[in-house]
């Protein structure tokens, strides 16, 4: 079996030949490496971050946020406005992400079929998939016994007012409970891209090369027929005769318009959702110390309905965050910011992350980082404002004595009869921080090339042999964490490379 | 002809003046800052005024406990995009000279009580010109990092840190 290699050691102007290129190693570019170098295919997976190895997660977000994340975890929108994480790392974002697995919900696969003419993706189709992915991911519900205090608040809200809540999955193993999830696992207990899915391609034969930024798609409009890569040491040229966009439903993009492929319908980048979410606090009597522990295994879905035209598209989950995140989080500064710092052991904190309908934009900068443009519909305003105070009540409910909204300025609420007062306005963008975290949606499926960009397969409807296996091939968002779904949709589209 | 050549004439001393003038408020943005020499020599990004204006920055969104921010806040810029670092030297510029206007008082950031910094801050934290929001964001984020990344600070709240040590393995 190989290693993965870094492309620092790639002489500039080295010319490699493979069957298949997958540009990205997170969850969608991991698996299909795996299914298609365990068919036979030589294969180049490629990683514009490095090999982060277990013994480098230090478990400080100062040291870690900068390996692990896209632009040093400060990449957002171009208004400024969300905060837009994404990974750089082998692996991608199954590095730092909290290893929530939840399968795509049905109503959407419905949706997808019935608007989008998406086909062979229907939940009967997919459900032994999911089943395969789950198995090989490890994938179980969270016991009991492993939540932790910020989660057990959130459960003795929802079942104070008697809403529909209940313990998510996971896919870890011997987790040691520690809660640096985000920052990544020392303790290798993430059963994810790099654990499970590139040490079974590498033992299929294939190559994962880290440090190799690919930069353009090279195709002569009609079929893909490498890519360009830029590497530390300088210019890599790959042939291969299929592409694999796998960046996420950023990074692809942004290759895919920075390539100028042909876009007659104007499609390239568009459609961007990005579940975007925003924080609740909670101060209670009893120490939460909600750094410690599993940080999610328990969620709400009394606002959620994923029905076609609902307008209840609020998850709720708990977001604690380490000291840095919290302290930038919490708005204010000077001596009543510190206040309640002081009181972050204390604190509970909840999220409410909204199934968008918000459509953004990836394009390129000048400097040929990502674009996001995503200015937020006043509906999802709206069900940001909703989601606040379905927070803020689950707090009340399970025992708080304060609530801070971390809007500018900040609301402290001291009653649950102060939140209706709540307004509207405490929830748009540059008011309150924001955080998208599941950006999908960039480069849409579907068998109408004048609304898609790929096909129901995966393949480019206009480039022959270019396909895309990641988050931005879904038509709407998923209202969820989407690695399994991801996961799946490319070991189910693989099939066509 | 004549009249041309006058008009050339004045329109290069309007020029010129324009170019005394800049060249002044630059010269005048840009002096009077004290920073120790070794300290200057460190800095790769941050000019040495602008090192003045942001450890006066850290200053008050840190109260009541700063520290000195000026040498991390250097240090964490190196490794953004040029066009990143062009619009953090413009806040800190709107900061120091436009910011304590806006907010009624006639003298730089840097040379205003307490008391005045802070409603310079809270002036900029809650404006309705959002890059101005964002950029102090931007800035007490680092700020924030500066501060809650030190063990001793850690201990202000009772976190724990790291449970894992690679280097006593």
């Amino acid at each position: 079996m190989g290693a993965i290699e870094s492309a620092r050691n790639l002489p500039a102007g080295s010319r490699l030949r493979c069957d298949v290129v997958v540009v990205g190693t997170g969850a969608g570019g991991s698996m299909a490496a795996r299914e298609l170098a365990a068919r036979g295919a030589k294969v180049i997976a490629l990683e514009e971050g490095s090999y982060v190895r277990q013994q480098q997660m230090t478990q400080r977000e100062d040291e870690m946020m900068p390996r692990l994340y896209q632009e040093r975890g400060g990449r957002s929108t171009s208004d400024l406005a969300i905060r837009v994480i994404g990974g750089r790392a082998v692996g991608g974002s199954t590095v730092h992400n909290i290893n929530l697995c939840k399968r795509t919900p049905t109503p959407i696969l419905e949706l997808w079929q019935r608007r989008h003419h998406v086909s062979g993706c229907s939940e009967p189709e997919l459900r032994p998939v999911f089943e395969s992915v789950e198995a090989e991911l490890s994938v179980t519900e969270i016991p009991e016994a492993m939540r932790n205090a910020n989660n057990r608040v959130l459960e003795r809200g929802v079942k104070a007012l008697g809403w529909k809540g209940g313990p998510l999955s996971h896919n870890r193993v011997g987790c040691q409970q520690s809660g640096f999830c985000e920052i990544g696992c020392p303790f290798d207990a993430k059963q994810n891209a790099v654990k499970v899915l590139l040490p079974s391609a590498l033992e299929h034969g294939a190559r994962v090369i880290s440090d190799a930024r690919v930069t353009r798609i090279v195709h002569d409009g009609k079929r893909a027929r490498g890519v360009k890569v830029a590497a530390p040491r300088g210019v890599l040229d790959i042939e291969a005769g299929a592409v694999v966009l796998a960046g996420s439903a950023v990074g692809s993009a942004v290759l895919a318009r920075a390539s100028a492929l042909p876009d007659p319908h104007d499609r390239l980048g568009r459609g961007l959702r990005m579940h975007p979410g925003v924080a609740v606090a909670g101060l209670f009597d009893e120490r939460i110390e909600g750094w410690k522990g599993i940080p999610q295994s328990y969620e709400c879905t009394e606002h959620l309905d994923f029905s076609d035209g609902s307008e209840r598209r609020i998850w709720i989950i708990t977001a604690f965050a380490h000291p840095i995140g919290a302290s930038i989080m919490l708005p204010g500064f000077g001596v009543a910011h510190h206040e309640w710092m002081r009181h972050y052991p204390n604190i509970a904190v909840l999220s409410a992350m909204i199934h968008d309908e918000t459509e953004g934009r990836v394009g390129v900068r000048d400097d040929g980082r990502a674009r996001i443009d995503y200015e937020l519909i006043d509906g999802d305003v709206h069900q940001l404002a909703l989601g606040m105070r379905a927070c803020a009540r689950l707090l009340f409910a399970a025992g708080a004595k304060r609530v801070l909204i971390p809007s500018v300025p900040a609301i402290t609420l001291e009653r649950p009869d102060q939140i209706e007062s709540l307004p509207e306005s405490a929830a748009r963008p540059h008011h309150v921080g924001l955080v998208a975290v599941h950006p999908m949606g960039t480069l849409r499926m579907g068998d109408d090339a004048r609304a898609a960009v790929v096909k129901s397969t995966g393949e480019h409807h206009q480039v022959e042999r270019l396909f895309v296996l990641d988050g931005s091939l879904f038509p709407t968002s998923i209202g969820g964490p989407p690695q399994i779904s991801i996961y799946s949709f490319s070991k189910h589209l693989s099939r066509h490379v | 002809m004549t009249t041309n050549v006058r008009r050339r004439r004045v329109l290069g001393y309007f020029a010129g003046g324009l170019a005394a003038g800049a060249g002044g408020l630059t010269w005048l943005r840009v002096s009077g800052y004290q920073v120790p020499a070794d300290v200057a020599e460190r800095l790769a990004v941050l000019a040495p005024w602008q090192y003045v204006v942001v450890e006066a920055f850290g200053r008050r969104v840190l109260a009541p406990r700063p520290i000195g921010i000026g040498s991390y806040t250097d240090e964490y810029l190196r490794g953004l995009a040029a066009t990143d670092l062009r619009d953090v030297g413009r806040f800190i510029a709107y900061l120091e000279h436009l910011a304590p206007v806006v907010a009624g008082y006639a003298r730089r950031f840097t040379a205003l009580a307490p008391e005045a910094q802070d409603r310079v801050l809270g002036s900029l934290e809650e404006s309705r010109i959002e890059l101005l929001r964002a950029g102090f964001q931007a800035l007490k984020a680092m700020a924030m990092m500066a501060y809650w990344r030190r063990s001793e600070s850690w201990a202000e709240i009772g976190y724990g840190g790291p449970v894992i040590d690679w280097g006593a393995e």
